[in-house]
């Protein structure tokens, strides 16, 4: 797979509509590869199908895979980036750390459920937040989607 | 560092300056060198809010204006705020624009927006579309909720 770097992961998530809003908006800001993983419920029988679509209409990658650990097996990546809902990030996502970013292959992780992630998948990569409002879920992995093209 | 886009372009009333409206104009600071936010004048607004809950309650121009600004200038360094006239602004014409920043309710005017370029043989603008943001009740977070909000809070005093 040629191009397959930005990477945005959605990962632990059952509800169709976030995974078709997930993929809308990681389509819409350029990233080449998305993965959804451990997907349950209707987001494993409805969210799929239509984002799968959609990704083939941006001629964009997609898969669905079993959990972060087989995304960082199969990718090859230099930085495994997960988001964080505040304060559970160790690093806060800012210039500094784009800039550092910058030339590496990155995947992004966030969570599918306004829960977050679980701290033993935070662990699995860098953790970090951005000190913003009360967006939910959705709105915090467009930000840090949209912040993190920036080191492309 | 370089920015994907070199210049996005957003519109809308931003009355009562929100979260969702903070998602969608830091979204495009992030993506673009340079922002376009049009905003809806009191002019326009006679037509446009004609059919909104509350319209009678949706704060002049100067003070959108006024919220929008301050906002814009704690995030932004090369922006540009300019009153719509009409619900399109200057995204169907303006040749350096080449992203559109939108909320899912507003993405058919991106779609007709880029319509019109293509009359006007300008490249489509990319869309980007930003979800909805609910508030911690699970509603989703609007002008015209919170508009809602304060007419019934004044209706209870």
């Amino acid at each position: 797979m040629s191009n397959q770097f930005p990477i945005a992961v959605l990962h632990n998530v059952s509800a169709a509509s976030r995974v078709q809003e997930f993929t809308q908006i990681a389509l819409g800001l350029g990233y080449k590869t998305i993965v959804i993983t451990n997907p349950q419920g209707s987001a494993a029988q409805r969210g799929i199908p239509t984002a799968q679509k959609n990704a083939y209409k941006a001629k964009a990658n997609f898969m669905v895979l079993e959990n972060l650990e087989t995304v960082k097996e199969l990718f090859n990546c230099d930085e495994l980036i997960v988001v964080a809902p505040p304060p559970y990030g160790k690093e806060e996502l800012n210039d500094a750390l784009v800039n550092e970013l910058q030339g590496k292959k990155f995947i992004v992780a966030v969570g599918g459920s306004d829960s977050g992630l679980s701290r033993m998948d935070l662990d699995m990569g860098r953790s970090i937040q951005l000190p913003v409002g009360k967006i939910g879920s959705v709105g915090l992995a467009t930000l840090a989607l949209a912040k993190l093209m920036r080191a492309i | 560092m370089p920015k994907k886009y070199r210049k996005a372009v957003l519109g809308g009333s931003f009355d009562r300056l929100h979260e969702a409206h903070k998602l969608l104009l830091t979204t495009a600071i992030e993506i673009a060198e340079e922002v376009f936010v049009g905003i809806v004048g009191n002019e326009l607004g006679k037509k446009l809010f004609a059919k909104k809950a509350h319209a009678d309650m949706i704060l002049p121009f100067e003070r959108r204006e006024a919220e929008l600004r301050t906002f814009m200038q704690q995030h932004s360094s090369n922006f540009v705020i300019g009153e719509l006239t009409n619900p399109w602004g200057p995204a169907p014409h303006d040749p350096a624009a080449d992203v559109i920043v939108v909320s899912r309710e507003t993405e058919s005017a991106a779609h007709k927006i880029n319509q019109m370029r293509a009359e006007k043989s300008l490249p489509p603008l990319d869309i980007v579309i930003i979800p909805w943001v609910f508030n911690s009740t699970g509603e989703k977070l609007s002008s015209t909720l919170l508009r809602s909000k304060e007419a019934t809070k004044k209706k209870a005093i």
